[in-house]
């Protein structure tokens, strides 16, 4: 386990006024609104919440001094004493994620991971900016030291998964979609999914199983909508049987449409 | 800017702005590679098929830079360092329009048009069959195995999409030539293959009229189906269907909106086709 030290970033020795400024920077970086739509959100959720606990500890003088008195504040045991920690470089790791940019990404994450090379989180996030970058194979092999390293999280598990299916090996990809599910929910996208794997090997019996319970769970996932042939024309659902028909009604929105938008 | 896969205006902001990178990197290419001509024929299908084949990495913004636009006087924005991403779909967009000439050139079409797009374009395809045949392949080759594709396409068949085999065969070879999808090439043919079908069919039916009122060939024409409509709505439907199903299962949010959207607009274009057949019909 970091040390809250460790986590904020700071040295054991660090004034108020550098744990606040700290905190401030971090609270930034990981801000809920900046990961809303992120595949990182779970991550940012995770260590804002770290974050918040260190920082309640250490800048109240009590109840700071009451933790270092537990031999926290000690940075032989702690093995801190850089200004750069591996906790602010995964901060500015997820930063980078969020604002796809993928090189630097990698850049943070490589240099956390020669800091400190028993911990998940460094591997697992330099694996998705890999898979950004149609990397697959690499970003198996890092996942796959995520999970190694403790990171048991459905998140790792499900993009171990997707870049598994880029590389073609659909039953492995089936196997870690299904650790996904067991450590986190059965989430409507796994199952679509885990449904497309099974269709990809050719047993069609589960896959129609799968999507059966995906369409009593989120009857309006994207995936299943295109499976069930269901059309969009002029920004409405169509069904498909009635595109013909109801849906030419649609062809001025469609025209409109057509305005280009394009240099 | 032609193709049928493209996205309608109403994405959102950030979608709409990285299909514009998207779009301007892959004209910068074709005329840093082949001249400023050659932007004339930047296409979207390539761009479509590239993101779903999964031959197009999510962007990364550190390499996206402002440059002048070659058509207008503004700013674009382009991925730098993408060669080997906009280098294969520009050789891929020629290539699509050396197969019009080619085309053209089989049914004797030596009209002004046929004849000012040859001269036009007679540069860029110069460049092209130097750069392909630098990689070793025969542009000889090629235009037998185009050739024989239209063969088959003419040649008198049970029903319009069998005598397409040819050329679904021949673009996913194609595919497999020009995009390097490792382990997904079988994806990359699928997908080469019906988005081909699903052309020809939108295509076919828009011009039915037009076609048999100038004597032009039409794979629809000679089809003794009494529901053409029915038959082009199902073969179109069928080929969607496939593309969805069989095409990388995109992650990237923008990218999933930007395909999404592109499959809506050629159902959009199928709907428009139809119309278009019932008018001549009726003027008829």
């Amino acid at each position: 386990m970091p040390s809250y030290y460790e986590v904020l970033g700071v040295k054991v020795d660090a004034s108020q006024e550098e744990i606040r400024e700290k905190y401030r920077v971090l609270v930034n970086l990981y801000h809920p609104d900046k990961h809303a739509n992120n595949p990182l959100r779970e991550l940012a959720e995770q260590k804002m919440k770290e974050i918040n606990e260190a920082y309640e500890v250490l800048s109240d003088q009590d109840s700071r001094r009451q933790y270092d008195s537990g031999g926290f504040g000690d940075s032989s045991q702690s093995g801190y004493s850089s200004s750069v920690s591996y906790d602010s470089l995964i901060a500015q790791a997820t930063n980078a994620f969020s604002q796809r940019l993928w090189s630097k990404t990698v850049e943070y994450c490589s240099q956390a991971i020669s800091l400190n090379s028993g911990r998940y989180e460094a591997y697992a996030i330099r694996g998705m900016a890999l898979s950004n970058q149609n990397s697959h194979s690499r970003a198996v092999s890092d996942f796959e030291k995520a999970v190694s390293s403790g990171g048991h999280e459905d998140w790792i598990y499900a993009n171990l998964a997707h870049s598994e299916a880029e590389l073609g090996n659909h039953r492995e990809a089936i196997r870690r979609i299904k650790e996904a599910m067991t450590v986190g929910q059965r989430e409507p996208n796994y199952l679509a999914f885990l449904a497309v794997q099974y269709e990809a090997v050719g047993d069609k019996y589960l896959a129609t199983a799968i999507w059966d319970e995906l369409r009593e769970k989120d009857p309006n996932n994207e995936t299943l909508r295109q499976r069930d042939q269901v059309w969009r024309v002029g920004g409405t659902y169509v069904d498909k049987k009635d595109v013909g028909t109801a849906a030419a009604a649609c062809a001025c929105c469609f025209l409109t449409d057509l305005l280009c938008n394009c240099c | 800017m032609l193709g049928y896969f493209k996205p309608s205006a109403s994405l959102s902001p950030e979608s709409k702005r990285q299909y514009q990178i998207l779009y301007c990197s892959l004209c910068h290419c074709l005329k840093r590679v082949y001249g400023v001509r050659a932007s004339m024929l930047l296409q979207h299908d390539p761009i479509f098929f590239s993101i779903k084949s999964g031959f197009m990495p999510s962007i990364d913004e550190e390499k996206v830079t402002n440059k002048s636009c070659i058509m207008q006087p503004k700013k674009v924005e382009v991925l730098e360092d993408s060669k080997a991403i906009f280098e294969p779909i520009a050789d891929f967009s020629v290539l699509m329009m050396l197969l019009v000439s080619w085309d053209n050139d089989f049914d004797g079409n030596s009209g002004v048009r046929n004849r000012l797009f040859n001269l036009i374009f007679k540069g860029v395809f110069r460049v092209f069959i130097k750069r392909i045949e630098a990689k070793g392949i025969m542009i000889s080759k090629l235009k037998n195995d185009s050739l024989m594709a239209l063969e088959m396409e003419r040649a008198r068949s049970s029903t319009p999409l069998e005598r397409l085999k040819g050329f679904v065969e021949f673009g996913g070879k194609l595919t497999k030539i020009f995009f390097d999808l490792g382990s997904n090439y079988k994806r990359g043919e699928i997908i080469a293959g019906e988005m081909l079908k699903v052309m020809y069919l939108v295509d076919a039916l828009e011009d039915f009229h037009q076609d048999s009122k100038k004597k032009r060939f039409n794979i629809l024409h000679e089809f003794a189906s009494t529901d053409i409509t029915k038959y082009v709505e199902d073969g179109v439907f069928k080929s969607l269907e496939m593309v969805s199903s069989k095409g990388k299962l995109l992650r990237d949010p923008c990218f999933g909106e930007i395909t999404a959207s592109s499959i809506d607009m050629v159902v959009g274009s199928l709907i428009k086709a139809k119309e278009e057949y019932c008018k001549g019909g009726r003027d008829a």
